[in-house]
């Protein structure tokens, strides 16, 4: 770089693991979109993002080699039509892989935030976890109840804009037809879904909430938000809070501390300061989401 | 060093995005004005997809650490600035809202206390506003290079607020009905008390333009105050 600060871009390549491989890059483009990056992998798909030639709309695609998962996942995030989840435009079969089309959620993991901060005030923590009963509620009182089994801080987005969303539907089950696997994260799922033969009610998805808001608070997790958690995620399903309703009230009785009043991004403990947001404008004519 | 930050969007059909963040670690500010000007909707979603991968970029950043040595941190993030803005590009053309011969127009500020650096590209107006001699004054920043210029890249600047200096940054379109004395009357640096006076006056800027026919507006404006 030169002394007085001007400087000419050199070109470089992106970085390997974010390449889009020709074979998804060729089907992607005979449909109608274009891959500009992979944003994500798991165990048996990978995520790309899209854009879709005709409109420039931004979508996530995910590839997955396991087409009865996918065709499954469909079913549940069609059927998840709430502003907690991400719209789902399409699904399609080629080859060995399927092509699950849905909403692109832009905005930064819960996971990454925790990294990067260590904790979340309480404030913060109860407002997260009101956003999630409700929507985590919506699929509990469908005509065929859901539930969502995967609660933890990867699969949830926080947006520009505070709000949170929900990722990945890939551990979800009807919740009268379940499907009689032990799907969850430890640490995060509760001991009857782990557990061979397990019965599966609303609770288990109160307690993954439940440990979701412990490693938000961290050590903050005490007085009466330390109660609400402990409610949530007792070992028996008995002793939790049986539905999101509960939680949801729960939750609502601590708004009325003033530091539960506090809006993302307004005011983050870190390192014994406060992050204070004095102004927060993002506008176009374009955004998604 | 403390900071008004006001901005100006103008609400209508609008191929712009603005992206304006202002935050406080303790005592040290934090500030962040991004500016993209499109012509179609193309770039308009070029412009919206590149702010809002900027604003998470700011979001993740180690506050508590830069905030320790502004200046460093504004060298060390200026290079960062540097390869995002190209992955960027790269992203944009691979996906098929920007090409090779057209990139997208974006210039913009980041500011820890009062280290900045600045980065433009395109027809965006970067103003220094303060109150030299008594008197305010606007001076223009980072002039456009010249037509038929090998291989478009971004122009940075790094440099020190003065007390009592101001930055605007606006799109083309708000600066061409404006004479720089408009400008300087109406963002007279101690004459602004407060970021409510300088959001309207800002506003009363838009809206002239917006009479004679302005399209695609965005202003914001860095306001510095010991």
């Amino acid at each position: 770089m030169k002394k007085d600060g001007a400087v000419k871009m050199e070109n470089s390549r992106i970085s390997d693991r974010e390449k889009v491989p020709h074979e998804a890059a060729d089907l992607l483009s005979g449909r109608g979109w274009r891959a500009v990056r992979r944003v994500g992998r798991g165990a048996f798909c990978e995520v790309y993002l899209v854009t879709e030639k005709k409109t420039g709309r931004f979508a996530a695609c995910k590839v997955s080699k396991k087409k009865e998962l996918a065709r499954r996942e469909s079913d549940l995030l069609a059927a998840a039509a709430h502003p907690l989840f991400p719209e789902f435009y399409g699904l399609w079969e080629q080859g060995e892989n399927a092509y699950l089309l849905m909403e692109y959620i832009w905005g930064g993991s819960l996971e990454d935030y925790l990294w990067q901060r260590g904790r979340f005030c309480a404030g913060q923590t109860v407002r997260v976890g009101i956003e999630l009963a409700q929507g985590i509620r919506f699929l509990h009182q469908l005509p065929d109840p859901m539930l969502y089994r995967d609660l933890k801080p990867a699969n949830v987005m926080i947006r520009q804009d505070g709000r949170v969303r929900l990722l990945d539907m890939g551990c979800a089950c009807r919740l009268r037809r379940p499907d009689g696997s032990r799907a969850g994260t430890p640490g995060f799922a509760a001991p009857e879904q782990l557990r061979e033969g397990g019965v599966l009610s609303p609770a288990s998805d109160v307690y993954g909430l439940g440990k979701l808001l412990e490693r938000m608070a961290g050590d903050g997790a005490r007085g009466r938000l330390g109660q609400v958690i402990a409610a949530c995620t007792m070992p028996a399903p008995e002793d939790r809070l049986p539905d999101m309703q509960e939680v949801t009230a729960a939750l609502l009785s601590l708004c009325g501390d003033a530091r539960a009043r506090a809006a993302f991004p307004g005011r983050m403990k870190y390192g014994g300061h406060r992050i204070r947001c004095i102004g927060n404008v993002w506008e176009s004519g374009y955004k998604n989401g | 060093m403390n900071f008004t930050t006001v901005s100006y969007w103008q609400a209508a059909e609008n191929h712009s995005a603005l992206l304006l963040q202002h935050y406080c670690y303790g005592n040290i500010p934090f500030c962040f004005l991004v500016l993209c000007s499109g012509e179609n909707q193309s770039q308009g979603r070029a412009g919206a997809y590149l702010t809002g991968q900027l604003l998470g970029w700011f979001r993740r950043l180690p506050f508590r650490r830069l905030g320790r040595n502004p200046k460093r941190a504004v060298s060390v993030l200026e290079r960062e600035m540097g390869r995002n803005l190209e992955r960027l590009d790269k992203e944009l053309e691979s996906g098929g809202l920007t090409r090779s011969g057209s990139l997208l127009s974006a210039s913009g500020i980041f500011c820890v206390d009062d280290c900045f650096f600045l980065f433009s590209r395109g027809e965006q107006k970067l103003f220094l506003l303060n109150k030299a001699f008594g008197r305010g004054s606007v001076r223009r920043l980072l002039e456009a290079p010249e037509e038929g210029t090998d291989a478009p890249g971004y122009v940075m600047r790094q440099g020190t607020f003065q007390q009592d200096a101001g930055i605007l940054l606006a799109t083309d379109t708000f600066c061409r009905f404006l004479e720089d004395s408009q400008i300087r009357e109406c963002l007279y640096v101690d004459e602004l008390d407060g970021e409510a006076q300088a959001r309207r006056r800002l506003c009363e800027l838009g809206r002239r333009c917006e009479a004679m026919g302005g399209r695609d507006m965005a202003a914001g404006v860095l306001l510095s105050r010991r």
